[in-house]
């Protein structure tokens, strides 16, 4: 397949994966309703409602000034300045009714409207007003500005007798969109706890938002994705989403409940049955409950589709996921697949299965552990029965099998992943387009043609794991030092929202960086390879779109750094440059690795160190300071891998103790020192060769 | 390795379990303090353990990395106190001193060690000369350990100074009981 019509084929593939747009039109005419929260106080009322309409060379506008108890102002009005008469009928002066002032009825105001260009129009009015000690002329001014994308309608009014104080102004957003619902979760995932509770909102979220993005879960203060409340005020600030609190379970399935088509009951006494119902969930429009929440779903007008109590006592893991494969399997989705692993036994954290729900995924949390057998075959036959190139979406649990174990065999037939179990709202965020116009931008630090020279001293630099969620990113210190984020590159379709959200955060000294290994989370050595050729192109172009150009890779499918190997062989480290044409280098690792190479001036580097979150800052200082009086020659290049679970603020402690000949440069000015005298020894993973015989 | 650690062990058995008395000698097992230790970046919660063992003219000095409890990893110095340094050859590419910077010994290659009684029987130093690999290149670290009793004989301090660091790794051992 040549480069081009891979991809257009990619291109495709990504398309057909994004949500539909919503239908809007980016005219200013039609119907807005107030953004309170970024609008000037309107005192009685509170509201405010406009319809602008175009009928030739004429203008209706409505201003409706609150909702229940309202205030109506209806003006038709010619486009070209000419002044109408309009009979005062009423004394409201709507936008200040707590201000002694009233409209004299009986008296005329003189208005007058222009439309200058296709997104403003202005009107003008002339007219007498009374306060308390009589009547005064007036004269006021509103231009209604229409933002670049459509979305939002900015209403600027001036008075000539207001001149101090901060300006009068209302955002309007087109009535009807951008309105969702909001439902605070309990910190309590125990089984026997209140996980019934939160596994019955994530299945009625999962649900509702099919019809579109509706509700939004707000998950405990230390959730492991750490962005929850600050997305929300992120949707509420910048892309202005007004949302109504649902409180509890029956409000919320008060108010949602036209979405649902009934309920599937699961077993507290067989935890995997929770894990059956979110796929029925998916499948049926039903939403999950335990035994004691029948009644309140049945006083919904709910009805059963599935009860799985007491079906799988005495049965392990293989017999119930067999029997959900038997049941269900034909129906669920061959491009993504639940594993609702993670944390096990008494607690569940199933925050992703929103998603396997909205994509009417099969849910499991089966071992990939080889030895253990029974589980293995199944996890195998599902994994094979997927489209190649599927998303693994959630975490393996932690109970059954090692991190390494399940991404291998995932990676074994192309799949990606991407987690975790945690993984929060994202039937939600997956349907909130980047806003119009909005491009992402990386911050670079070299220009075109930028070659710096490096000179005799230890240059270090950050990449931080997990940066899109799981990171430090919203914890003290972001932005004082030159950093790297692993960026979440499937987020350009998945979520472009939330690529937007940590886009337009990013401080100068954020640099993000694709990851891991592919769209996704991979280890490149188990992917068939004519399989990984394919998505590192599709890596490429989403890097292209969030103007990426440093790739990561890590490969434990081997075993780690330690008792394994996390190392590249030649072929696939050239498979990577080959891909990547315009990747400025690659690192490589998690722990250190030891994969070096170098190809015109684009280095290949693996980690020189890991910063364990539990390492004291002076023995990390020293262990910095060691590993440069090991590597003496300069310049020389230390490339530091940080856990989420370090914020910077504690790397800068660290980094400002380490000396003067030490320097903090930003990643892809280290990649571009690193590849202009590359002191690293090059060094590949070397296979054994095979006895001939 | 595991295999060569426990034909050692049975070689050179600790006079502590052996049953003779402990408290004035360096012999013995010795379970990790990690509170009084310097933080040793353990790879997936592996804990140290030493095992001293004196037999004729030779000692042998033991660590082991316990993981749940098993040993995972041993690293093992065998010499002549006074002797001359004992070359043995690396097998392993692991390099335990430090699991998360990035250095690997160099296997093919062979370490020296040697070791002297600083005071007989309580105070052991070791001298190693390990190859290692690191981004570029091959070079060697060397490795100075003193291994002293502490007063009552329940505690065992090893300070390690390594050529390439300039504060020494110190940690704190307390005798594990003899478990027959």
């Amino acid at each position: 397949m040549s480069r081009l019509s891979l991809t257009c084929l990619i291109a495709v593939l990504m398309l057909a994966a994004m949500p539909p747009a919503p239908a809007q039109t980016k005219d200013i005419e039609g119907k807005w309703e107030l953004v309170r929260d970024k609008s000037t106080d309107i005192d009685l009322y509170e509201a405010l409602a406009v319809e602008i309409r175009f009928d030739g060379p004429g203008l209706t506008l409505i201003w409706t000034w609150g909702t229940g108890r309202s205030f109506r102002d209806s003006l038709a009005l010619p486009l070209g300045g000419a002044a109408v008469h309009v009979p005062v009928t009423s004394r409201v002066f709507p936008s200040n009714v707590f201000m002694g002032l009233m409209m004299p009825v009986g008296s005329v105001r003189d208005v007058r409207a222009w439309r200058p260009d296709q997104n403003t129009v202005r009107l003008e009015e002339s007219f007498r007003i009374r306060g308390s000690q009589g009547e005064v002329p007036e004269t006021q001014t509103s231009v209604f500005t229409l933002s670049p994308g459509g979305e939002a309608l900015a209403v600027e009014v001036t008075r000539a007798t207001r001149t101090s104080g901060p300006p009068v102004k209302y955002l309007l957003k087109r009535a009807g969109s951008a309105e969702g619902f909001v439902i605070r979760l309990e910190d309590n995932w125990e089984v026997a706890g209140k996980l019934s509770v939160q596994a019955f909102m994530i299945s009625l979220q999962g649900i509702v938002n099919k019809s579109g993005p509706r509700v939004y879960l707000l998950y405990p203060e230390d959730w492991p994705f750490t962005y929850v409340q600050s997305v929300y005020d992120f949707y509420r600030a910048k892309r202005n989403y007004s949302f109504r609190e649902l409180r509890g379970a029956e409000e919320a399935i008060g108010a949602l409940k036209k979405y649902v088509r009934g309920y599937v009951v699961w077993d507290r006494n067989v935890r995997s049955s929770l894990t059956v119902a979110f796929t029925v969930a998916g499948l049926e429009d039903a939403v999950v409950v335990s035994e004691d929440m029948i009644p309140l779903v049945e006083r919904a007008g709910l009805k059963p589709v599935e009860d799985l109590r007491g079906k799988f006592v005495g049965w392990n893991d293989t017999k119930i996921y067999t029997w959900a494969y038997e049941k269900y399997w034909d129906r669920c989705s061959r491009e993504y697949i639940i594993w609702l692993g993670g944390d096990a036994g008494p607690v569940m954290k199933p925050a992703v299965a929103d998603w396997g729900i909205f994509k009417k995924c099969f849910f499991s949390d089966l071992s990939c552990r080889v030895t253990d057998t029974s589980e293995y075959a199944l996890s195998s036959k599902l994994l094979a029965e997927m489209k190649p190139m599927s998303l693994v979406m959630g975490w393996h649990s932690y109970a059954k099998d090692l991190e390494r174990e399940f991404v291998k065999l995932t990676s074994a037939y192309g799949h990606r992943v991407i987690g975790l179990h945690t993984l929060p709202n994202l039937s939600f965020s997956a349907q909130i387009p980047a806003s119009p116009g909005f491009k992402f931008t990386n911050n670079h630090h070299l220009r075109p043609g930028d070659a710096p020279v490096p000179g005799k001293k230890v240059y270090v630099t950050c990449i931080q794991t997990d940066g899109m969620g799981l990171g430090a990113w919203l914890r003290p210190g972001r932005g004082e030092i030159p950093y790297a984020w692993e960026a979440e590159t499937n987020y350009t379709w998945m979520a472009p929202a939330m690529a937007e959200y940590f886009y337009s955060m990013a401080t100068p000294n954020d640099f993000m960086i694709g990851c891991l290994s592919g769209p996704g989370y991979l280890y490149p050595k188990a992917v068939p390879p004519k399989l990984l050729k394919q998505l590192i192109a599709i890596s490429r172009e989403q890097m292209k779109e969030l103007d990426l150009n440093v790739f990561e890779t890590m490969d434990y499918s081997e075993g780690a750094t330690v008792e394994g190997n996390s190392d590249l062989p030649k072929d696939i480290v050239d498979m990577y440059y080959d891909g990547m044409p315009e990747a400025i280098g690659f690192v490589n690792g998690y722990a250190p690795s030891y994969t070096f190479a170098v190809k015109d001036g684009r280095p290949f580097m693996s980690y020189d160190y890991y910063l364990s979150p539990e390492r004291p800052e002076a023995d990390a200082v020293a262990d910095l300071q060691e590993l440069a009086r090991i590597n003496p020659r300069r310049p020389y290049f230390e490339l530091l891998h940080i856990r989420e679970s370090s914020d910077v603020k504690r790397v800068k402690g660290i980094l400002d103790r380490l000396g003067p000949e030490f320097e903090v440069v930003p990643l892809d000015v280290f990649l571009a020192m690193a590849g202009k005298d590359p002191t690293f020894k090059e060094r590949y993973l070397v296979r054994p060769q095979k006895e001939s015989r | 390795m595991i295999a060569r650690t426990l034909l050692l062990a049975a070689l050179l058995v600790p006079a502590g379990d052996r049953g003779e008395a402990t408290g004035s000698s360096i012999e013995g097992v010795w379970k990790f303090v990690p509170a009084k230790s310097t933080e040793i970046a353990a790879w997936k919660g592996r804990v140290p353990e030493i095992v001293i063992a004196a037999a004729g003219d030779r000692v042998s000095v033991i660590q082991n990395w316990l993981e749940r409890g098993q040993v995972a990893y041993a690293d093992t110095f065998l010499f002549a106190p006074g002797g001359p340094p004992v070359s043995s050859p690396v097998r392993s590419v692991e390099w335990p001193d430090n699991w998360f910077m990035g250095v690997l010994a160099s296997v093919g290659d062979e370490r020296t060690v040697a070791g002297s009684w600083q005071a007989q029987g309580t105070d052991l130093r070791t001298t190693t000369v390990q190859p290692v690999l690191t981004s570029q290149g091959k070079t060697t670290v060397t490795t100075v350990r003193e291994y002293v009793l502490g007063a009552g004989g329940s505690a065992l301090t090893v300070t390690e100074q390594r050529s390439t660091r300039q504060t020494p790794v110190v940690l704190v051992f307390e005798r594990k009981e003899a478990t027959r």
